[in-house]
């Protein structure tokens, strides 16, 4: 027994030897599958690549006996991490996941032009994508990326908040918007309260589709600044109102969407102009406290500007792009144009109405579907932001300016024509 | 008959024994460098080495997909002549003042309590470690739940109390208190470990002869304990400023430096400039900048210490 339990030299180095052996058989079976990387954001754990193992990704991966190693971090990260990998001499990443703010001419040029490959085995449904979702993602006429997740700008509201305070008219304009927002502030007798509204965070990406309701704008795509236009005075000043009457989170300016989320499943929050896509989360059973009493509004313009019109909201589009750096580039376009298809698309399109594609909104498989419908309505006239090198610079002094704002730090004129000042030196050069 | 070898070993000291001398001294001084040679090589590698190459990319112009372009000191100047540098520059300096002076006032008072016959002593420095277990994302998130000034419990008790809330998000002299209050919290346990330790190496014999001589409480403390516990102090002081110049966490998990940068510190400027608008020259030059800046203020103390440790030594 004494015998048996002694632990020798021999019996460890004879352990650690069969250890090793059996850890090494298995890499060998492994070697079969040709990894295949792909960096993308969560959003592709429900769409593409499920966290459940199923998905038309890794059904593409099966088929074509590759193993799907999927690098998933939030959104700066990705970037960051992707962007950094393309600028090396070569990169093991496949198929890049990337947001249409991220896509300025320097991050383009690191992405493989797909022109070629679009000729050799085409993609017709791009036919039915918005042509400035495709512009965006082009760099000197070559195509550097495909749409395949769209999101668009817009109002959610709390049904069953509004019946608690007596609101039964949809609002119809930007002006019953606001003052919605501040009836709906309230404090309830056990002391909890409500805010009338919300966003995440207070970036022109943000804030665009509340000040495109008053007519105004950031910087179009000829680089014109409308900072200092009577529509975006107008719209700070009125922001500004409502931070200081508390009908805007105190603190909104250092928000993300998860506290948006937050607040409205535990039906703090009234309604916020967020993505409507985000509905889902705000709906979610067992999570949310008012699941299923979150409705979609395309967010009216001001009564003043167009009567009755609905705005251009913003549309945040990621899209699918193989570094210039990679390896097997062949097999990175099949996995994006099997991506594509429209089985595909519909796979997860159900669950969250993201398609690219306006012709998807007509699917009988989004029939009755409230956010479908609203997207529906407002996805051709939907605007990207327009992105150069230097619009993260930008995006913060607008943010600063906006605080002071709202702090009652400075006048709103006075902000904003000291913006539009500030944002020249930030611009493209020529 | 003597060989020449054995009078060169045996014999008394000649001209043919020192290089045997200073070989055996050279042979033995080679094995503990080769003891060393992986840690040092490891250091080399990760700080030496990336410390050079940030040092020469602080003189171009990078960002992605562009070849690196030599500015020379522009992004220096830049940096120099960029007002939002300084503001960043002089609310690190404050909050690392408060920090610094707040733990060592706070350890001293820690650690003199528990060296001094506090109950279940263990339990309490159990207690005490508990906030340097949690990890900083942690630490801040927690804060900023609490601080919350819709749900958070801080903000609710002050209510209840009829006291004024903390407008943190508001007001950048709270905010920086704010996260210096933060920092404080969860670096303390340090700060007290380093004098606690200092404060039992005291020799007891100095506290009954001064007692013997008719010292009081204060005088105890004031001529033997805080004296004698100086050089720990001095160490303790140093590593807090050093973290604390880095403070980054809590900042950009509380205000991101806003509203509208006026909690800004320079670890913000910093990751601002390299991963926001990937401008990895500026990054670089201000990364120096910080390690310079950061020297400026350990110097007065590293100076102390060596004027300390020399006294000693005579």
């Amino acid at each position: 027994m004494e015998e048996a339990m002694n632990i020798t030299r021999r019996t460890v180095l004879a352990g650690a030897s069969a250890l090793a052996a059996a850890t090494g058989v298995r890499p060998v079976w492994a070697q079969d599958r040709t990894p295949f990387t792909v960096t993308a954001s969560p959003v592709m754990q429900v769409t593409l690549l499920k966290r459940d193992g199923s998905g038309a990704g890794y059904a593409w991966a099966e088929a074509n006996n590759r193993e799907v190693e999927l690098i998933t971090l939030p959104t700066v990260d990705l970037h960051d991490r992707y962007f950094r990998e393309a600028s090396l001499g070569s990169t093991s990443i496949n198929v890049g996941q990337v947001v249409n703010r991220y896509m300025t001419p320097r991050t383009l040029s690191l992405l493989e032009p797909l022109d070629s490959y679009m000729e050799a085995q085409p993609i017709p449904e791009l036919s039915d994508v918005p042509q400035a979702v495709i512009d965006a993602a082009t760099l000197d006429g070559s195509l550097r990326a495909i749409p395949f997740f769209t999101v668009i700008g817009g109002l959610m509201y709390n049904e069953e908040l509004f019946k608690e305070r007596g609101v039964d008219k949809i609002p119809t304009s930007i002006e019953e918007v606001v003052e919605v927002a501040k009836k709906m502030t309230f404090e309830r007798a056990d002391g909890s309260k409500v805010i009338g509204l919300s966003f995440d965070g207070a970036r022109p990406t943000q804030l665009i589709d509340f000040i495109r309701a008053f007519g105004g704008e950031f910087v179009t795509p000829d680089f014109k600044i409308h900072v200092s236009d009577p529509g975006t005075v107008k719209a700070i000043a009125t922001l500004a109102e409502l931070y200081q009457m508390g009908a805007v989170p105190q603190s909104i300016f250092t928000w993300n969407n998860s506290d948006v989320v937050t607040l409205m499943r535990q039906g703090q929050g009234a309604m916020s102009m967020s993505l409507f896509q985000f509905g889902s989360q705000y709906n979610a059973p067992g999570k949310s406290e008012y699941a299923g009493s979150f409705k979609p509004l395309a967010v009216p313009m001001s009564s003043e500007v167009d009567p009755g019109g609905l705005v251009a909201p913003r549309n945040e589009t990621w899209y699918l792009s193989i570094p210039a750096n990679s390896e097997n580039k062949e097999g990175s376009w099949d996995f994006i144009r099997n991506m594509m298809m429209e089985e595909n698309l519909l796979s997860w399109a159900k669950v969250i109405p993201a398609s690219p594609f306006t012709s998807t909104f007509q699917n009988p498989v989004y029939d009755g579907d409230p956010y479908a419908t609203e997207i529906g309505k407002v996805l051709d006239s939907s605007i990207l932001q327009t992105n150069w090198d230097n619009y993260p610079r930008a995006e913060d002094l607008f943010k600063d300016a906006v605080q002071l704002v709202c702090l009652g730090r400075a006048e709103p004129q006075e902000a904003m024509d000291r913006l539009a000042e500030q944002l020249v030196s930030t611009l493209p050069k020529g | 008959m003597v060989s020449h070898t054995n009078a060169v070993d045996h014999a008394g000291p000649t001209l043919g024994r020192q290089p045997a001398v200073r070989r055996k001294r050279r042979r033995g001084l080679v094995y503990p460098f080769l003891l060393i040679a992986p840690a040092q090589l490891m250091l080399i590698l990760s700080i030496f080495l990336p410390s050079i190459y940030v040092g020469w990319l602080s003189f171009f112009e990078s960002s992605f997909g562009q070849a690196p372009v030599f500015v020379g000191w522009e992004n220096y100047i830049r940096i120099a002549t960029d007002p939002y540098f300084w503001d960043a520059f002089w609310n690190t300096f404050i909050v690392v003042n408060i920090i610094a002076y707040a733990e060592i006032l706070l350890g001293i008072g820690i650690a003199v309590f528990l060296a001094s016959g506090a109950p279940f002593p263990r339990t309490l420095m159990t207690l005490m470690l508990i906030p340097y277990s949690v990890s900083e994302v942690a630490n801040a998130i927690m804060w900023k739940t609490m601080l919350d000034p819709q749900n958070g419990i801080v903000q609710w008790a002050l209510r209840g109390l009829g006291l004024p809330e903390i407008p943190w998000q508001t007001e950048p002299l709270a905010a920086l208190t704010v996260i210096a209050f933060m920092a404080v919290w969860h670096h303390l346990p340090f700060t007290v470990l380093i004098l606690y330790a200092a404060l039992l190496n005291i020799p007891k014999d100095l506290y009954e002869a001064a007692r013997l001589d008719g010292a009081t409480s204060w005088q105890l403390f004031w001529r033997i304990t805080l004296r004698l516990l100086m050089p720990a102090i001095l160490v303790a002081m140093l590593f807090r400023f050093i973290f604390a110049f880095r403070i980054f966490v809590e900042v950009q998990l509380l205000t991101q430096g806003g509203p509208a940068r006026t909690t800004e510190v320079l670890s913000i400027y910093l990751y601002n400039a390299g991963f926001r608008y990937n401008e990895f020259g500026l990054a670089s030059a201000v990364a120096w900048a910080m390690a310079m800046l950061g020297m400026l203020i350990a110097v007065p103390y590293l100076f102390l210490m060596f004027k300390r440790g020399r006294a000693n030594a005579i």
